[in-house]
């Protein structure tokens, strides 16, 4: 088994500034182009919200995911991305295909390490596909989040209807 | 890694290649949750306006008039001859692209088509096409004839636009792309392309004065109904004065306010407020609407909705008007109302008949906002507060667009939740004040089959509240607008859980220490309020 400080996660830690741009770039493509550069450029993250969300949940999943026995949850930041990708122009696939990008980028840009290191570096990639998984659930409950709110919002026009109703029930 | 290939990875199919589309391609998908429904037939009909059919924006035939072409171009001529701001805005756009990443649509979406630069370019290049001299003769870049593939992309983006104008806030020419899109809509009208959510409060307020077309015994009912609450809260017993002949002040409210949450909450602020203080005023069944969804129409219908404020006025024999926590309403009372339907002469100007201030700001249109009226009242010591019973609020505040950019009303709000809460935390600089970002679902598009893109619009609003709430905790969004109060909830539902939604007024009265109440240990909303002592902190 592996442990904590392997030469792998050492590794891909101090390739993590170029690792992570190239994880972010390639979301960022999926969008029509011009927008594609103002998520890279802008960096007030109030501005731009997406970007940002991007970024910062992006470093932190990658430090995660590199820590062979840390089994720190991936849920929150996970979630940061996906319920934003949930509402925005992607089918299903695309929006939780992020995870496996970075398997792409980890084979072409790590080939030294990929094989040097060739059982924890399928172990990283094991990892990687559970978070796809995880990725996928957390976008089935967006989804599902959406009916939920609608619900709550027609409840709330419905306020004084309801009110009065269970006024005129509690009379009687 | 071939034994790799088998895993998820396959299943979602991934296709590496960005799924970029030719943007000037007007074809648009009406994809479910971003589109709204079109306007019911026997609405439309009602209100006269042309092409009444059922149709659906998913159709491929729109069932458009034969000489639909001819109608829209007739009517962007009239337009350009008659709104002088019109042809500016068509003209003067030197595309410099400081609009462009303005706007919350496209901020939150990504899609180039929702930049203020690009919307008005829908209408920009047909103009070119048609109005200009290098246009007609077809030599012109950015020309594009006009046909249903346009018409189509209009009524999807011009029902994607919020009319918010913080993009007018960042051109250096003061182009107002709100005021590109109220004409692309009157044009889309002209030929029955309209939208439901839009069309039936319209219709609604033109028969009984509200949006939901709840007739008078029902607004008795509700306020008789509010009431009876707040004696159970307060222990105070009040009548709430409905089309109270002679009264001094018409006090008009969106109709949110006596028929949703949490705007109700409000409207127990406002009355209890107004029992503390002894104001003559009066509600009107009548005028029970301050929203007023012509603005999202076109301008023959916002005087048609909004002639009833006046007129109740008149009739009841005011002497001036106030009005309550509404957004849009805000904008047609100061701009629109006293040169559509004034000049109101018959009215006095305001002045407040406890501190004596005189609202000159409202000497024209004789209508005070209800935030600069109670301002007034606390810096003239006139309530007594107690900010500690807000202290299980910690509030935050969304400057709502209207009563921001077309009101200017910026400091009265703040400085009445100043007084009346200990926790008050700002959003960041650039998501507030001028700069604040629309609530996603204004201008008639919160309706819930627009859900996705009012999440999408609504998104760096949402950002900037989940700052303040992981920074200090906050867990109440306080705003002056119906819209909001209708719609923000439902966005902090889905991007920031744990927050609420408010009014000021109904933080006002939580805090407000009335003659003769019984002790309070709960909110208007009847949570438990803490009992501590006060201790303040002011971000
Ligand atoms: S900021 Fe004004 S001039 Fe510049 S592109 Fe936008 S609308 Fe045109
Ligand atoms: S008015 Fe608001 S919604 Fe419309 S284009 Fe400008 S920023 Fe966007």
């Amino acid at each position: 088994m592996t442990h904590k400080g392997l030469p792998l996660s050492a590794s891909l830690a101090n390739q993590r500034e170029n690792l992570v741009r190239k994880w972010f770039d390639g979301i960022a493509q999926a969008y029509p182009e011009s927008t594609t550069r103002f998520l890279a450029r802008e960096k007030d993250p109030f501005q731009n919200p997406i970007g940002h969300t991007l970024k910062e949940n992006l470093s932190v999943l990658f430090d995660k995911l590199i820590q062979p026995k840390e089994t720190a949850s991936l849920t929150t930041e996970l979630n940061d991305i996906v319920r934003m990708r949930a509402v925005q122009d992607f089918s299903a696939g695309q929006a939780v295909s992020f995870p496996f990008l970075l398997k792409k980028i980890l084979r072409e840009e790590c080939t030294a390490d990929v094989s040097r290191y060739p059982e924890e570096f399928a172990d990283l990639e094991a990892r990687i596909d559970e978070m796809a998984l995880l990725a996928f659930d957390l976008f089935m409950k967006s989804r599902e989040r959406l009916y939920e709110i609608k619900y709550n919002e027609a409840k709330r026009s419905m306020f004084m209807l309801e009110k009065t109703r269970q006024n005129g029930n509690s009379r009687q | 890694m071939s034994e790799e290939t088998l895993s998820p990875e396959q299943l979602v199919q991934i296709d590496y290649t960005p799924s970029k589309k030719n943007w000037l391609d007007p074809t648009v998908e009406f994809r479910k949750g971003t589109y709204c429904y079109s306007g019911v037939a026997k609405h439309v009909k009602y209100l006269d306006l042309p092409n009444p059919r059922e149709w659906q924006p998913t159709d491929s035939d729109w069932k458009l008039p034969p000489d639909w072409k001819q109608i829209i171009l007739d009517g962007m001529k009239e337009r350009l001859e008659k709104y002088r701001s019109f042809r500016l805005f068509m003209d003067i756009c030197v595309r410099c692209g400081a609009c462009a990443d303005k706007c919350h649509f496209y901020v939150g979406s990504g899609d180039p088509k929702n930049m203020p630069v690009m919307r008005a370019e829908l209408l920009r290049s047909v103009y070119r096409r048609y109005f200009t001299a290098a246009g007609k003769l077809g030599k012109l870049a950015g020309a594009r004839d006009l046909d249903e593939g346009v018409l189509k992309e209009w009524f999807y983006y011009f029902y994607q636009c919020t009319e918010c104008r913080r993009c007018s806030v960042f051109c250096p020419y003061g182009i107002d792309t709100a005021e590109i899109t109220m004409i692309g809509r009157e044009l889309l009208n002209l030929v029955g392309c309209n939208i439901n959510w839009v069309i039936e409060p319209v219709s609604n307020c033109f028969r009984t004065g509200n949006h939901l077309g709840i007739q008078p015994h029902g607004f008795k009912d509700s306020m008789e109904f509010a009431a009876e609450d707040l004696e159970e809260i307060t222990g105070i017993k009040i009548e709430p004065p409905i089309n109270k002949k002679g009264a001094e002040i018409l006090f008009i409210i969106p109709s949110a306010d006596y028929f949703a949450s949490p705007h109700y909450y409000t409207l127990l602020g406002y009355m209890l407020l107004f029992k503390e203080i002894g104001l003559d005023y009066t509600f009107s069944a009548f005028a029970g609407e301050g929203g007023n969804f012509g603005l999202f129409t076109s301008h023959e219908m916002i005087k048609r909705l909004n002639a009833k404020i006046y007129e109740e006025a008149k009739r009841l024999g005011v002497k001036w008007i106030l009005g309550g926590e509404c957004g849009h309403m805000w904008r047609v009372m100061h701009q629109y109302m006293d040169t559509m339907n004034g000049p109101a002469d018959f009215l006095e100007e305001p002045v407040s008949p406890l501190t004596g201030t005189r609202f000159e700001n409202a000497l024209s249109t004789k209508m005070v906002h209800i935030c600069e009226f109670t301002a007034d009242l606390i810096k003239n010591n006139k309530l007594k507060i107690d900010a500690s019973r807000n202290n299980h609020r910690k509030v935050t505040f969304h400057d709502s667009c209207n009563p921001a950019r077309a009101l200017g009303l910026f400091e009265e709000p703040r400085y009445i939740l100043r007084k009346a809460c200990n926790y008050f935390y700002e959003m960041p600089e650039n998501t507030i004040r001028e700069q604040t970002f629309c609530c996603g679902a204004g201008a008639g598009l919160g309706t819930d089959e627009n859900l996705e893109m009012r999440m999408r619009g609504g998104f760096p609003r949402a950002n900037a509240v989940k700052y303040v709430h992981d920074k200090y905790g906050v867990n109440l969004l306080s705003c002056i607008c119906a819209i909001d109060k209708a719609t923000l909830p439902t966005l902090m539902d889905y991007w920031v859980p744990g927050v609420e939604v408010g009014g000021v007024h109904e933080l006002l009265a939580n805090a407000l220490v009335i003659e003769g109440e019984r002790e309070r240990t709960t909110d208007l909303r009847g949570d438990e309020m803490e009992q501590s002592g006060a201790e303040t902190t002011d971000a």
